[in-house]
């Protein structure tokens, strides 16, 4: 586990070495969030928006900001690109596993991003004081807290897999693109996915994608039922299992391809 | 006792045919040729504890595949190969906690951070114990004298800097088996001299099996008592240096040097084989046997001899005209 910890705290010196970088990344995410503040803050000025108040759309854009510090993350495209420059054969030949290795060099940009994300909701409420809600029901907050961990399992589940198609193609970033579209329409990262009719609310709440962000939140609005709120959680953990389950077959089929190329 | 052992192992690569031209890329997008190449081909070796052996080979003859099949990174497609008693490619933990691989063209160092945090993290990885780890890395750092650099970030060292620093990060564990795959790649005559003599002291002292890629014939001179040649796939030649050149070079080279008027080439040619010529310096190649008798008799004639010379064909030599041989019988 130790080795582990390493690999975290020496991700978080090597994001360090960057800070210019981590500054831009931020300031994208920043620009995001207060766009799409102000679509909300004149869609909302005649009352409420598809079942939302103001104060619920506003809690609803600064918590997707956040959870998308935690949860979002970009590591894993390096996956992707180190095994089609052979760079990958390294993690073969260590007493290691890849999975875990990557996850917590993830994790610890993901803590990064999750500080000044803090920061930049707190700036941003300081100067625009908008009303926003502050949730103190504790079972709300227990499951809110449980749904981002799951969250960030299944969000890196379905990264590294795509990731994985880096074995069969050398073009692997034009799935990822894909991917990282269909997760930002699906997930809810601009608007709640309630705003849809109910058919496509239930197709898309039975796609993985949705339990990334629009899940998470609409527990803390507290916007599910207890029935809804178990019958998600059981879907969002069979699709974990499932994408596990893929992800190591996958990457099993993908190693016996494997040539370590340009090494 | 054999430390590795390799039978009949082999590797096919697939590819897809790629034919030149914007035409034939979209012909590609829809129909594509698969094709087969072996990159090795029924190999067998056995290399004993502490053997230091070196593997020559022209670019794409196999030595890489047959590392990368050594340390797990590939899947062999036929045959099979134990290091220590384990199977490469199921990968073991016990294994991989007891080898390493070196290659000169790629690194395992973090490039943004100093290579003292890879070495922490090796520590770690091979789970080394505080105080073990402390001595190895002090006894490396002496010997590749090191550690100034330590605690720079590994972007700003030298080629040969980083190479001694890499070598680091692969011994912290003590490795009962050491793969190195053109570990003096493009460095300078003395960081190549340098690694040189690492890698021969670390040898002697450790007893650790070591197999080494390159294409400097200085490294294997230096290095390797045995050698095995590959070309296209297969073994050429599995031996000892010194035979190699007895059995590809029957003879040996008389240097010999002229003054006054020289020699002609008709005067020389009767002694042996005429490898260079000019009036004043001639490079003869005469039979092992023969070559003290026609030293004796080229100095007891009445040639102008200023000098003269009996040397070892030089294995590069040897080496070149193995692989034009080869070469030579086989359709390309």
């Amino acid at each position: 586990m130790k080795k582990y910890w390493t690999v975290f705290k020496m991700s978080w010196a090597r994001e360090l070495e960057y800070r210019f970088n981590f500054f831009l990344w931020r300031l994208r995410s920043f620009i995001g969030m207060t766009l799409l503040y102000f679509v909300w803050f004149s869609l909302t000025l005649k009352g409420k928006f598809a079942g939302f108040t103001e104060a619920e759309l506003f809690t609803y854009v600064f918590g997707a900001n956040i959870l998308r510090s935690i949860i979002f993350g970009s590591q894993t495209r390096n996956i992707a690109e180190e095994i089609n420059n052979g760079w990958f054969s390294r993690y073969l030949l260590m007493p290691i596993n890849h999975f875990w290795f990557e996850f917590f060099r993830e994790l610890a940009q993901r803590t990064l991003n999750f500080i000044s994300s803090i920061f930049e909701v707190g700036i941003f409420i300081l100067i625009a004081k908008p009303n926003f809600i502050l949730e103190k029901n504790f079972s709300s907050l227990t499951f809110f807290f449980f749904s981002i961990i799951l969250a960030l399992f299944l969000y890196y589940l379905l990264s590294y897999l795509v990731s994985l198609v880096a074995f069969w193609s050398r073009e692997a970033m034009g799935p990822r693109f894909l991917f990282e579209w269909l997760l930002e329409f699906s997930s809810g990262a601009y608007f709640p996915l309630s705003v849809f009719s109910e058919f496509l609310f239930f197709t898309l709440m039975s796609l993985p994608f949705a339990y990334l962000l629009y899940f998470p939140l609409s527990i803390y609005l507290e916007k599910m039922h207890n029935s809804e709120l178990i019958n998600f959680f059981a879907l969002e953990l069979i699709w974990i299992f499932v994408i596990a389950f893929i992800t190591k077959y996958i990457w099993s089929k993908g190693l016996k391809r494997f040539t370590g190329e340009g090494i | 006792m054999s430390i590795i052992e390799v039978k009949n192992l082999s590797k096919t690569y697939e590819y897809y045919k790629k034919q030149p031209g914007l035409l034939a890329s979209i012909k590609g997008l829809f129909k594509r040729e698969k094709l087969f190449t072996d990159a090795v081909k029924n190999i067998n070796f056995t290399i004993g504890e502490g053997e230091l052996v070196g593997f020559l080979g022209p670019n794409g003859a196999g030595k890489t595949t047959t590392l990368k099949m050594l340390s797990g990174i590939l899947y062999s497609s036929g045959g099979e190969a134990l290091v220590l008693g384990h199977v490469p490619y199921k990968r073991e933990k016990e294994y991989q906690k007891q080898f390493a691989l070196v290659m000169g063209q790629k690194n395992q160092l973090w490039w943004d951070l100093p290579a003292m945090e890879s070495f922490i993290l090796n520590k770690e990885i091979y789970e080394i114990p505080d105080a073990e780890f402390k001595e190895n890395l002090d006894e490396l750092v002496e010997l590749l004298e090191i550690k100034d650099i330590l605690d720079i970030q590994v972007r700003k060292l030298s080629l040969g800097q980083r190479m001694k620093c890499e070598l680091v990060a692969a011994l912290l564990h003590k490795p009962k088996v050491l793969f190195l795959d053109e570990p003096t790649i493009g460095l300078d005559v003395i960081a190549q001299k340098n690694i040189r003599d690492f890698i021969k002291h670390y040898n002697k002292e450790k007893k650790t099996t070591i197999i080494l890629t390159s294409h400097y014939m200085e490294d294997i001179k230096e290095l390797c008592k045995r050698v095995i040649i590959i070309d296209r796939g297969q073994i050429l030649y599995d031996g000892q240096l010194d035979d190699l050149i007895k059995k590809y070079a029957p003879y040996k080279v008389l240097n010999i040097t002229f003054n006054d008027n020289g020699v002609k080439r008709e005067e020389i040619e009767k002694f042996g084989n005429v490898q260079k010529y000019n009036s004043y310096a001639v490079a003869l190649e005469v039979d092992r046997e023969k070559v003290k008798e026609a030293a004796t008799r080229i100095l007891s004639s009445n040639l102008p001899v200023d000098d003269i010379l009996i040397d070892e064909v030089d294995i590069d030599e040897v080496i070149r005209k193995i692989f034009r041989n080869t070469h030579a019988n086989q359709p390309v």
